[in-house]
């Protein structure tokens, strides 16, 4: 590679890897800065939810009717009566480092707890998003593609539709429909992967779809409207004009303009899907992390609970940067300018 | 605004739907043939002349609970939207008022919020402060305020820079009549659409904590906990479970559908929808007219 | 791959009586368009907007938008008659044998995918090239546009170049397949004055180089002035005046035509003079 070089000054390459290196590291500090605040403040929200409601483990460990100089001694025990930000920091810097705390209810570590169930909850929720992110580009797509006439119509006012169900309504008609009515697959448990592909699947599918249904509807709408926009675009004539095919510039060029605007909704639904998971673990009996969360909430486990929320802001923290990391990747133009 | 509302197609459906939804909630219990929490005929019995809708699993009649639940499960959502409106609006208005710092904290602490997995901490939240109604309705509430906070803060926004405020006070009116006047008009359609779609997740949550048990207890009737319960013994009575849901589901679509149609109707292209339908029943036009691309472009095709 | 190595290639574009119309709402657009144009050779298209030169090309390309039609008339492109032409038959025209280049050229790349690997697309698709062999014609291709580095060209995204440089690399995307016949539609407008004399030097080279057929679109008299050898007017969708740049200029037979004429002397044609002066001395 012919490369000239004034006296001193780098090589034309070396100057190109320091630029794209510069803009890298640009991106991840903007993350970082978007993305530190929300943790910091969800989990100074979940600690100060924990606070304020007063409870201790009292009623847990010691029953009712314990004396009042044995509470006192319990409260000290696990730390509660040291000053608020205190306890706060000391919380955050364990959950930093991967200490969740114990349980009230039975002083196991929290972290131990929630490690099966973690992998209930993320199969629903993952496989909800492959079916959202599926389904969702291909009505997006096939709405796009057949603008404007009746297929346009039908899957807009379908999604539309579909939206406004919530999971929990929709896991009961799918029960109804698909368990009690057909039998054709079961209404409640979990069987993990290693039993099989067939009943693990089985048994995830329903609360998936009925996880999913919103994120179709979002994928849909935003694909659909990405593409509309994308196709009218001066690159699509220039592309053509050289005479590639239609489906290359469908797939190479369209599509990669198009998908940013699903792919960013991709981010926003997904604490909707983790949400939603508590439900419909509760229809399902599926012992994941939502009915966790509930069972610990009515048991006044504050230290399972403020775990809970702040795993789940830790996931929301993550997958919102993963996200911004593919759109970057797809369409780094979107990164210029600010 | 409301008039133009109910001259589109889901603008009607909207209010007929709510219509029943809000008489039932008010009325319900007084029109229940028999009192929800009592038992009074045998358990799990399909419809009948005397029991409508069925008995549930301890017995007691169907259609009455429901009835009875209209009231905790509708005023629930619309308590829901009141505080939501109350603790979103005004900060959100503040913020634009209050300078940088406010504004600052303000927004990265809305952000949060929608990053919140909200059902999660709605849950939470009722749960650790008590486990009561109240309890609920305030932390779905809080966690639904976002919506209002940013409607509240565009409008603000648009309306200080608008020029009616500057000329208004050009003239020496003062900063609340200005707000009053011009602030209304301007903004009552996003804040309709907010209230109705609120509204409508306000219904899907409370449905959801009830379904839980989380700030209601047996035996009170409410939707969300028929529902829960149908689903038990949903062997024996597969079509039970229908009932609430398609409750529910009207409610939640008359609260869209209403949404949808302040949306169709307001702004320019709302005025245009409205004259063009207008025209149409006049028999002047034969369809309605829509922006085509194509040959306005200009230059593209010159 | 259709085989048009071994069609006519005295006569590239053939269009006549070509009339194109719109569906919504129904109305003419073009009224009737005659010309030729013969292997080599540059033939100038000048109109204001609206005066059909654009969707006159477009039908040349087959590239019409969805509302709009032709109704009438036929184009010839090397013999082959277009009017029956498919997808795929289009496909294989295009690049291969007519490309072209447009006004606002950064908006007609991906504004997504580094140039180099735009370019390298074209020549992997048309012409078969190897990833290696793609990346070194494209380099060569560059550097051929009198891009002062290619290499870092080669890396960058469409936002991150002028608008003459970005013009440059469009064209070297457009020839890369190797086509007899480029239209450049607006390709200097909204380009710095210098820039424009570059890059119609550039089209110029092109032709003499590679034996292109040029077909030069803009509303700028001078621009059409500096390097065509006829010279086509149009005004609302008709043919005003047709014939050989010197004739159309010095002796126009058309009212219309004149008045442009006379305000390019007061405007424009003077910096052509001007600068062709000072390239001679």
């Amino acid at each position: 590679m012919a490369t000239v070089s004034i006296a001193g000054a780098p090589s034309r390459g070396s100057l190109i890897i320091q630029h794209r290196s510069r803009q890298f590291a640009g991106v991840i500090w903007r993350l970082l800065a978007a993305f530190i605040p929300v943790f910091l403040l969800g989990s100074f929200f979940t600690f100060l939810l924990g606070s304020i409601s007063g409870l201790n483990p009292a009623p847990l460990q010691l029953g009712d009717g314990a004396s009042l100089s044995a509470v006192h001694a319990l409260e000290q025990k696990w730390g509660l009566t040291r000053p608020f930000f205190d306890q706060y920091f000391t919380w955050l810097g364990h959950v930093l480092s991967g200490n969740l705390g114990r349980s009230w209810a039975n002083n196991n570590p929290v972290s131990t707890l929630l490690e099966g169930r973690a992998i209930i909850t993320l199969s629903a929720a993952g496989l909800a998003l492959l079916i959202g992110i599926v389904f969702g580009f291909a009505l997006g797509a096939l709405a796009a593609k057949y603008q404007d006439t009746w297929v346009d119509r039908v899957v807009t006012i379908l999604s539309a539709t579909i939206s406004t169900l919530p999971p929990f309504i929709v896991g009961v008609v799918l029960i109804d429909l698909f368990a009690t009515s057909l039998h054709l697959l079961p209404a409640a448990g979990y069987v993990s992967m290693s039993q099989g592909f067939g009943p693990w699947f089985s048994h995830i599918i329903l609360p998936a779809v009925a996880l999913s249904f919103d994120t179709v509807s979002d994928v849909a709408r935003q694909l659909r409207i990405g593409l509309v926009s994308a196709k009218r675009q001066h690159y699509v004539t220039g592309a053509v004009v050289r005479g590639l095919s239609g489906r290359r510039v469908f797939w190479v060029h369209t599509l990669r303009n198009a998908v940013s605007p699903s792919i960013a909704v991709l981010g926003l639904k997904f604490p909707a899907l983790l949400g939603g998971a508590v439900v419909t673990e509760s229809i399902f009996q599926l012992s994941g992390y939502g009915q966790f969360a509930t069972q610990a909430a009515v048991q006044g486990d504050v230290p399972s609970v403020q775990a809970v929320l702040v795993v789940a802001v830790i996931l929301v923290v993550i997958f919102n940067m993963f996200v911004n990391i593919i759109l970057n990747a797809l369409v780094p133009s979107a990164s210029r300018g600010t | 605004m409301l008039r133009n509302a109910l001259r589109v197609p889901s603008g009607r459906i909207a209010a007929v739907l709510l219509g029943i939804v809000f008489f039932l909630a008010i009325f319900g219990p007084l029109l229940a043939p028999d009192a929800p929490n009592t038992t009074v005929a045998a358990q799990l019995q399909g419809t009948s002349g005397a029991h409508l809708l069925g008995t549930d699993y301890v017995g007691r009649d169907v259609l009455s609970r429901m009835l009875a639940g209209s009231t905790l499960s509708v005023l629930g959502a619309l308590m829901v939207v009141v505080i939501a409106f109350v603790v979103g609006a005004i900060p959100g208005l503040l913020s634009v008022y209050l300078g940088r710092g406010f504004e600052w904290v303000s927004l990265r602490v809305v952000d949060t919020m929608i990053a919140l997995p909200f059902l999660v901490f709605a849950v939470a939240m009722t749960a650790l402060l008590g486990n009561g109604v109240v309890q609920s309705m305030f932390a779905v509430g809080i966690l639904l305020s976002p919506v209002f906070f940013r409607v509240a803060r565009s409008s603000a926004l648009s309306v200080a820079r608008s020029q009616y405020v500057e000329a208004a006070t050009l003239s020496g009116a003062s900063t609340a009549w200005v707000m009053r006047k011009h602030f209304l008009a301007k903004v009552l359609p996003p804040i309709s659409i907010a209230l109705s779609t609120t509204m409508a997740t306000g219904l899907v949550v409370i449905a959801s904590l009830t379904f839980l048990g989380i700030g209601v207890q047996p035996p009170t009737a409410t939707w969300g906990g028929i529902l829960a319960a149908d689903l038990q013994y949903i062997a024996i009575q597969p079509l039970a479970p229908l009932v609430p849901v398609v409750v529910i589901l009207a409610a939640v679509l008359g609260c869209n559908l209403f949404a949808d149609a302040v949306r169709d109707v307001s702004g320019e292209a709302g005025r245009q929808l409205l004259n063009a339908r207008a025209a149409r029943k006049a028999g002047k036009l034969t369809r309605v007219p829509r922006a085509r691309i194509g040959l306005r472009k200009g230059g593209e095709l010159g | 791959m259709v085989d048009l190595t071994t069609v006519q290639d005295e006569i590239a574009v053939e269009v006549h009586d070509l009339r194109i119309r719109s569906t919504v709402p129904d109305a003419e657009l073009v009224h009737g368009v005659n010309f030729t144009l013969r292997r080599g050779g540059t033939l100038g298209i000048v109109g204001e907007s609206g005066s059909g030169k654009t969707l006159t090309c477009a039908a040349v390309l087959g590239i019409l938008p969805k509302q709009v039609e032709r109704s009438h008339g036929t184009i010839e492109i090397f013999g082959r008659h277009t009017a029956g032409f498919g997808r795929q038959e289009w496909v294989d025209l295009r690049g291969n044998v007519i490309s072209a280049v447009f006004q606002d050229p950064g908006s007609y790349l991906n504004p997504s995918i580094r140039l180099g690997k735009q370019i390298n697309e074209v020549l992997r698709v048309k012409k078969g090239l190897s990833r290696k062999q793609a990346k070194e014609e494209t380099l060569r291709l560059l550097s051929a546009m009198h891009l002062r580095h290619p290499e870092l060209v080669y890396d960058q995204y469409a936002h991150e170049l002028s608008g003459g440089m970005l013009q440059r690399v469009v064209i070297a995307a457009a020839i890369a397949p190797g086509p007899k016949i480029l239209i450049a539609d607006e390709a200097t407008t909204a380009l710095d004055v210098t820039v424009q004399a570059e890059v119609l030097d550039l089209l110029t080279e092109l032709k003499d180089r590679e034996g292109l057929s040029l077909v030069v679109v803009s509303h700028d008299l001078a621009v059409v002035a500096q390097i065509c050898d006829e010279v086509l007017v149009m005004r609302s969708g008709e043919i005003v005046e047709y014939g050989p740049t010197d004739e159309v200029l010095h002796s126009p037979s058309n009212e219309y035509t004149k008045l442009l004429i006379s305000e390019h002397e007061r405007y424009g044609l003077d910096r052509i003079i001007e600068s062709e002066r000072l390239q001679v001395a």
